[in-house]
């Protein structure tokens, strides 16, 4: 049974120990139709598009967490449309660990609620099925970036898809040395996009949910002995994560780590979601750093489904003769 | 009593005269840059077809875009309201009215001919006619033709842009990979009807459907939303003048 | 319209309250949902970005200073109080002027999460540190793991501004501002609800214009003597059956932030046609800051800020919309579908058909001029009154 979700900050670990299958919701090529009854046309089509999956295809239940003022009020609009939901409500600011495990603990409950159970051992279970996939999909990336992989890996069963990764890995080769481009963004579930910047005769490093945001993380050091232990371990694993625009980090930990990312990189690409608020407003001034450092970048604005590949080609290959 | 009922539109004007429950005749021109103007031409050309003078008549009311140029109009009511009484007035079962026109659309919820809710899109071109103006256009198709050429479709293309100057470049990438005309006028009628059951869903669909507009006569449009809804829609005889006939209905009563 | 004559005194306030910005030694800008009595007990003046947005729009000058924030990169989809304030401090001026320089940026996100990133943006700018005080979004029901978050970053921000001001928080002065501030609310809510009588004596637009002493000089002596002059007035009108409006026959409520740049119009608009708005969600808003329930004067106003308007549920905020449509007894609902604030308008459709009496929605901006339609309200305004 799908439990869909939309972020990344999402513990999908519990969800699967639960006995679900946790499925990221997408904005696909489908038009959106039935969606626009429900919410304004100035929202993202992030949004817009998951919620039209979510009108047409099966799901037992979603999960939100509160990224964004969009998100926030998409949950309720997704109970009205009559689905199973549950908001966790992940704090902006990040420090507060015991606050955040006392929602996960609460989050069980819903779970329960939604007929699935979890217990320490089927937890600690998921969280190593998915400590593999992350690993490996660090070590496919470190190769050569499969972002076809990365997209499908989200909507299917953890064991399968650590065995597609590993196949992946097995026939992945080396890139060659090329102008490296860094993406950065929220998500973009079309890999055809990512080709064309290949195409277009560059490497790709990403900074993007649907790249390494993620499987980028930084894990707590300590063994959890039991279900509360083990919440904390996820609590930590989830705060130390790659630093996202919908967060609050102390010392702009947020625009350190951009910068960091592009030090290697020639140019840097900001490949936004029309209405992203929080990518919108990091944007200017994240611009101003980057081009001080010297690096070419530009801004390709999309909405979903992709219309025009040929524009974004354009774009890019420009890109390219620049630099 | 005779009363006339003038709908000023942004590309049409439409004139209908009506005797108590009896419709005497009608005209629709197109609209000149002087409203004013167009609204007493229209009116004097209406009234010399159906054999009147301006003293027979009893009362005149305005709709429309334009309504509020029409200064000698005894009152001036919005489309909304007048095209649910016109629609009724055709079709006394009438549950929901779309109403496709030139430059916007509008979905009114109705009951016995009282307008219970409604929505509109007057912000953008998909959706109206103008989007079957620029697709045609880009096909080199008559807007005349559209209709009884989408019916001919075998198969359905997708155009996903719901804005429609990037739906018209998906039109043109469908020219040059050679896909057939009619196909392609078929996925135009089919957007147009997808934004249509949108909008519509916002107040909920209730039979009978009636079709109103100048878009109403396009039967590839009217298929398409038959083919969404499940069921068949009820398009008028002359469905662009619903909005100027609900106009005089609405000025027989006091 | 009959103009309120405490509108008058609200502008003598409010520029005396800007005026005594350019003096204080140390201010902080604050969102118009954070607990401005920690300031006020701190002695630091409170500037309210927000409040200087509405300003802005009804001069009619919000596209001119958003376009300043424009040139620099910002996207035009961005809410138009961000980018009218910050398109200001690129201008180096306002329509007063411009702010003053912050000493630190204070945002609660109980309104929204947009004033986070906002906030963000002129924390680089002004190279000051923020506080952001994080609350989580109480969808169905207020947690007591809730609670306690807010509550310690109460302690921690009293901490973070000790240390940026070099001030103790004065605890007496604290319990002194927050039954001050419990006072104007009371006053405040009490003029709100004399539109509940027929006719009402104020509009929603009397309220729009007359509420920025509650949001900026809430805490204050200030607020409170107003408030109880703008009562006396209202009270002098209800006994003499002063209508707000010539002819009041039809009552309806507003949803939504105004749209700023067009209060008159609107007012008009309406009254032209025998509707009075008697009453709005926005102001009423402010009426549910009634900051202490208790002795433990933190942790009630964890509680209050935390259960605040914009931070509930769609089934909570539905369930207010009717009450306040029955305590009013409006014949209906007015939605503006604002661009700029989606936690306000995402969400609307659905109100829409949890209401008891019809509604219409109609889009603009609250501060954009460039994104109204004339033509486009009018019709479904119309078209609207016609309905009902």
């Amino acid at each position: 049974m799908k439990v869909g979700y939309l972020c990344t900050f999402t513990p999908k670990e519990l969800i699967h120990s639960a006995g679900f299958l946790p499925y990221r919701v997408f904005a696909t090529d489908r038009p959106i139709n039935l969606a626009s009854a429900y919410i304004q046309s100035y929202s993202c089509s992030q949004a817009r598009g998951s919620l039209e999956c979510a009108l047409q295809d099966d799901f037992h239940a979603f999960v939100f967490t509160r990224c964004c003022d969009t998100l926030m009020r998409l949950t309720d609009i997704f109970e009205f449309a009559g689905k199973r939901v549950c908001n966790i409500e992940f704090p902006t600011k990040i420090g507060n660990v015991e606050y955040y495990v006392q929602e996960l603990r609460d989050f069980i409950e819903v779970l329960r609620e939604w007929g699935g159970e979890v217990n320490f051992e089927r937890l600690m279970e998921s969280l190593k099925l998915y400590r593999k996939l992350e690993e490996k999909l660090k070590q496919l990336f470190a190769l050569s970036p499969d972002y076809e992989t990365a997209i499908k890996v989200q909507q299917i069963e953890v064991r399968d898809a650590i065995k597609l990764v590993d196949e992946k890995i097995r026939t992945a080769k080396k890139e060659k040395e090329k102008p490296k481009v860094l993406i950065t963004g929220s998500v973009c579930p079309y890999p055809k996009v990512y080709e064309i910047f290949r195409e277009a005769g560059f490497s790709v490093k990403d900074d993007l949910c649907t790249g390494s945001r993620f499987f980028e993380y930084s894990y707590p050091d300590f063994e959890p002995v039991d279900l509360d232990s083990a919440l904390k371990f996820i609590a930590e694993k989830y705060m130390n994560k790659s630093p996202c625009p919908t967060k609050h980090y102390e010392k702009d930990k947020r625009f350190e780590y951009v910068l960091k990312l592009a030090e290697d990189c020639d140019a840097v690409v900001f490949l936004l979601v029309k209405f992203c608020d929080p990518h919108f407003f990091d944007y200017p001034q994240l611009r101003e750093r980057l081009e001080g450092m010297g690096k070419k970048v530009a801004l390709i604005e999309l909405e979903f489904p992709v219309v025009s590949f040929e524009q974004i080609r354009t774009r890019v290959e420009a890109l390219r003769e620049v630099i | 009593m005779i009363t006339v009922g003038i709908d000023i539109g942004s590309i049409t004007a439409k004139c209908v005269v009506l005797e108590d429950t009896r419709i005497l005749g009608y005209k629709i021109s197109r609209v000149k840059p002087n409203l004013e103007v167009t609204a007493k031409e229209i009116l004097a050309e209406t009234l010399s077809f159906v054999g009147l003078k301006r003293e027979d008549v009893g009362r005149i009311v305005a709709t429309g875009y334009g309504r509020n140029m029409v200064d000698f109009a005894d009152k001036k009511i919005t489309e909304i309201s007048c095209h649910a009484a016109g629609a009724c007035f055709l079709i006394s079962n009438a549950g929901t009215v779309i109403d496709i026109g030139g430059q916007d659309s509008k979905v009114i919820a109705v009951e016995n001919g009282k307008v219970l809710d409604f929505v509109m899109n007057d912000k953008c071109a998909a959706g109206t006619g103008r989007f079957i103006e620029v697709m045609a256009a880009a096909l080199n198709l008559r807007i005349e033709d559209v209709g009884s050429l989408a019916v001919k479709a075998t198969k359905k293309l997708k155009i996903s842009s719901t804005c429609t100057v990037f739906a018209e470049t998906e039109v043109v990438s469908y020219i040059s990979s050679g896909e057939k005309v009619e196909n392609i006028i078929a996925g135009v009628c089919d957007a147009i009807a997808g934004r249509i059951i949108a909008m519509a869903n916002r107040v909920g669909i209730r039979r009978e459907v009636v079709l109103t507009g100048g878009v109403a006569k396009n039967l590839g449009v009217k298929r398409a939303i038959e083919e969404r809804l499940g069921f068949p829609v009820i398009v008028p005889e002359e469905p662009q003048i619903a909005g100027a006939l609900g106009a005089a209905v609405l000025g027989q009563k006091a | 319209m009959k103009r309120l004559r405490i509108s008058e005194k609200m502008r003598e306030l409010m520029t005396g309250y800007y005026m005594a910005g350019m003096q204080a030694e140390c201010n902080a800008w604050i969102t118009s949902g954070a607990p401005v009595e920690l300031l006020h007990a701190l002695d630091v003046y409170p500037v309210y970005p927000e409040n200087h947005g509405a300003l802005i729009g009804a001069t009619k000058l919000g596209g001119y200073y958003c376009e300043f924030a424009e040139k620099n990169g910002f996207s035009r989809d961005l809410c138009s109080y961000a980018r009218c304030d910050i398109g200001c401090v690129f201008a180096g001026t306002s329509p007063i002027g411009g702010l003053p320089k912050p000493t630190f940026l204070f945002a609660c996100n109980n309104i929204c999460n947009t004033v986070v990133k906002w906030y963000e943006v002129l924390s680089r700018i002004f190279k000051v540190p923020l506080f952001v005080l994080d609350m989580p979004f109480i969808r169905k029901e207020l947690k007591d793991c809730h609670l306690r978050y807010v509550e310690e970053q109460l302690y921690d921000f009293i901490s973070f501004a000790e240390r940026v001001t070099d001030r103790k928080l004065d605890d007496a002065k604290l319990r002194d501002v927050v039954l001050k501030s419990m006072e104007s609310v009371e006053l405040y809510s009490e003029c709100l609800r004399t539109a509940a009588n027929k006719p009402s004596p104020m509009t929603c637009f009397d309220a729009f214009v007359n509420m920025a002493p509650i949001v900026c000089l809430r805490g204050t002596d200030h607020a409170i003597s107003f408030y109880k002059e703008m009562k006396q007035e209202l009270d002098e009108r209800v006994k003499e059956g002063v209508s707000a409006i010539e002819r009041e026959e039809i009552r309806l409520l507003w949803d939504n932030i105004p749209v700023w740049y067009r209060l008159k119009w609107f007012g008009e608009f309406f009254e032209k046609r025998n509707a009075c708005l008697v009453a709005d969600t926005y102001t009423n808003a402010w009426s549910g800051f009634k900051v202490s329930r208790g002795e433990d004067v933190l942790s009630g106003m964890a509680e209050v800020y935390t259960v605040s308007y914009l931070n509930i549920g769609m089934e909570m905020t539905a369930e207010i919309i009717n009450k306040l449509i029955d305590l009013y007894d409006v014949d209906g609902v007015v939605m503006h579908s604002n661009r700029s604030c989606k936690p306000y308008s995402f969400g609307q459709y659905e109100i829409q058909k949890k209401l008891s009496v019809p509604s219409v929605i109609i889009e603009a901006d609250m501060v954009d001029e460039r994104v109204f339609s004339e033509a486009q309200v009018v019709t479904r305004l119309e078209a609207f009154l016609e309905m009902l």
